[in-house]
């Protein structure tokens, strides 16, 4: 089973998320805040790491940051809340897969883009 | 701050020619005057001087006797007289005899010539009339002067002639030439330089003046309305001069303060307006989240098993949602435009057709539900261009929006492409309600709607086609409406298309 990271601090968000995530096949673990979610990811490297760029204490940037200067090569999927095209830039030129704006995408659509990038 | 030409320049240029005008017209007339005098009394003069010496000298029969050599010594007289009486030497001075030939002269090549060879008909009229006779004239015009030289050719001179009659025969012609021009001339020089001494000292007196009253002012004035036109309110002038100059800088101070108090509600209001987009901002992004948390969490209960009237009423709350999430993007879109924050990525070579069936498939359910009689018949061309895809994705929803919402139940909904040189025109047309003339140009302003729209059963913020218009122009497009109240609308949007 393909293991996901969710790095959101909307808890309703996150829950739905890893509700539809995991009753489609996946394993899900979310964390609330970037620190949480970079010792998971340290301890379980996952498959997959979807990640809010706007967090409590450290943001979205500095988790992709750390995974580099940890040498962890993981595929990154985007959910931000604004979409404006500094972020996406910025997520580009940091080797994210996609990007998503939360209010754009249903779930559907979110779930597509996760198995487009790992499979089943 | 430029100064070009300064006013004092050209004012003085303006009283130099003036000045240099009436200097030569006056100096003309006083030279003419005095020339008119000065010929008049140096012929006075002269010919009072010469008839007496005349009478003196000549009017005895002796001196006419021997061969001419006592007319020769009455000459020489004559000359040495004229001489202790005037103080200058005679010019020239001939005595003919009654052949009307020169017997003595004080140019003696001139000795033997007949008034014939000289051409001087003169001395033969005055030898027949035996009337004294006076000419003044330019020395060039004069044939026995001409033999004379280093002498400028446009002298006067002054020729008399005096018979010698005696008895009433006439024994001979004394002719006498005078040069005029000689003083003259000192006289035109020195008035010359006179005049001009006095233009300068006045045009230097002017110059002084015009800087001191007039071009100083308005130089300071100048230092003080330069800022004005920066929009800075801040500098007054100070000038005590108690004319329209004075005047008007005094006027400049109240109006430096009545624009200060404007500039600071200007200011003030300035302050507002970005408050208020600010505002929007925020308030548009904090609700973007909980709004996609409701969205998301309304798409996992429909995973559950819900009664049919649940599921019905869950469809209610996603469409409200959805809606909601629709105007707050286009506040936020709005909030942007007017912070400048609305950041564009430009793609290359962007197939307009393809983002035309994205926006035209997901307005489907919509088009369905109301029974529209949709037509989009360019299904499978392509049109090529440069474009933001995110956001003129926002421009035909936008408009398919409108077009969808204004529309009654079993109308007519259309997307027409019209391919032209350098230029594609896409065009949204309904069956709608309609926009009053009157409308139009408020159409594409921020937060109108019209009283139609308002009072028709849809939502709306208003802010769509403000948007639209702006993204459109920053695709180097236009959009443009047609419109028949009651009837129904068309939508134009102009792009530019890229070449091959």
């Amino acid at each position: 089973m393909k293991k996901i990271v969710i790095i959101e601090d909307e808890l309703i968000l996150a829950e739905a998320l890893k509700e539809r995530l995991s009753n489609t096949g996946y394993k899900v673990f979310v964390a609330y805040n970037g620190e949480d979610g970079l010792d998971y990811i340290r301890e379980n490297i996952p498959d997959l790491l979807i990640l809010d760029i706007l967090l409590p204490g450290i943001n979205g940037y500095d988790v992709m940051r750390k995974l580099k200067e940890s040498d962890i090569k993981i595929p990154i999927l985007v959910v931000s809340n604004s979409g404006q095209p500094v972020e996406i830039e910025k997520s580009q030129e940091m080797g994210v897969r996609d990007f998503i704006v939360k209010v754009d995408f249903s779930l559907d659509d979110v779930e597509k883009k996760v198995r487009s990038i790992i499979g089943d | 701050m430029k100064m070009s030409r300064s006013i004092n320049i050209k004012v003085s240029i303006f009283l130099a020619a003036i000045f240099i005008i009436m200097g030569a017209v006056s100096t003309f007339v006083f030279l003419r005057n005095l020339n008119i005098k000065e010929i008049s009394r140096i012929q006075e003069d002269n010919y009072r001087i010469v008839k007496a010496l005349t009478n003196e000298l000549f009017i005895d029969k002796k001196v006419w006797n021997f061969n001419g050599a006592e007319v020769k010594k009455a000459q020489e007289k004559f000359t040495e007289l004229y001489k202790n009486i005037t103080g200058q030497n005679i010019f020239l001075l001939n005595i003919y005899n009654k052949n009307s030939i020169i017997v003595a002269s004080n140019f003696f090549e001139l000795e033997g010539y007949s008034a014939d060879n000289l051409g001087d008909d003169e001395i033969k009229n005055v030898l027949i009339t035996g009337k004294q006779n006076m000419i003044y004239e330019n020395l060039e015009e004069n044939h026995i002067a001409l033999y004379l030289k280093n002498i400028d050719p446009k002298s006067k001179i002054l020729e008399i002639f005096i018979p010698v009659i005696i008895e009433n025969e006439a024994f001979g012609v004394v002719e006498a030439y005078f040069i005029t021009e000689i003083k003259l001339r000192q006289y035109v020089i020195s008035m010359s330089v006179v005049t001009g001494i006095s233009i300068l000292v006045a045009l230097i007196f002017m110059y002084i003046f015009f800087y001191r009253y007039i071009v100083m002012p308005i130089n300071i004035i100048r230092r003080a309305t330069y800022p004005v036109s920066k929009g800075e309110f801040s500098r007054f002038i100070q000038i005590n001069q108690k004319d329209e100059i004075g005047y008007l800088a005094d006027d400049f101070n109240r109006m430096i303060k009545g624009l200060n108090s404007l500039s600071g509600e200007i200011t003030r209001l300035k302050e507002v307006g970005k408050m208020k987009s600010e505002f929007i901002s925020i308030v548009a992004h904090q609700l973007r989240t909980p709004l996609s948390g409701i969205k998301w969490v309304i798409e996992t209960i429909f995973e559950k098993k819900l009664s049919h009237n649940v599921s019905q009423w869950l469809l209610k709350i996603q469409d409200l949602n959805e809606r909601m999430i629709e105007i707050i993007t286009d506040f936020l879109n709005a909030a942007r435009i007017e912070e400048g924050k609305f950041r564009y990525n430009f793609e290359n070579r962007v197939d307009l057709i393809e983002i035309l069936n994205k926006i035209v498939d997901s307005h489907l359910i919509s088009i369905n539900k109301k029974n529209i009689n949709f037509s989009f018949p360019l299904k499978n061309s392509s049109v090529i261009i440069k474009a933001d895809v995110g956001k003129l994705k926002i421009v035909f929803d936008n408009l398919l929006d409108n077009a969808i919402d204004y529309t009654p139940n079993n109308g007519s909904v259309g997307i027409k492409l019209q391919k032209q040189k350098d230029f594609v025109i896409i065009e949204v047309n309904d069956t709608g309600i309609g926009i009053k003339k009157e409308d139009m140009p408020k159409l594409f302003t921020r937060f109108f709607r019209s009283k139609e729209a308002k009072s028709s059963k849809t939502a709306g913020s208003g802010i769509g086609l403000f948007v639209a218009k702006d993204i459109v122009k920053n695709h180097n497009g236009d959009i443009l409406v047609e419109s028949e109240f009651g009837k129904g609308s068309k939508f134009f949007v102009k792009l530019p298309i890229m070449g091959k």
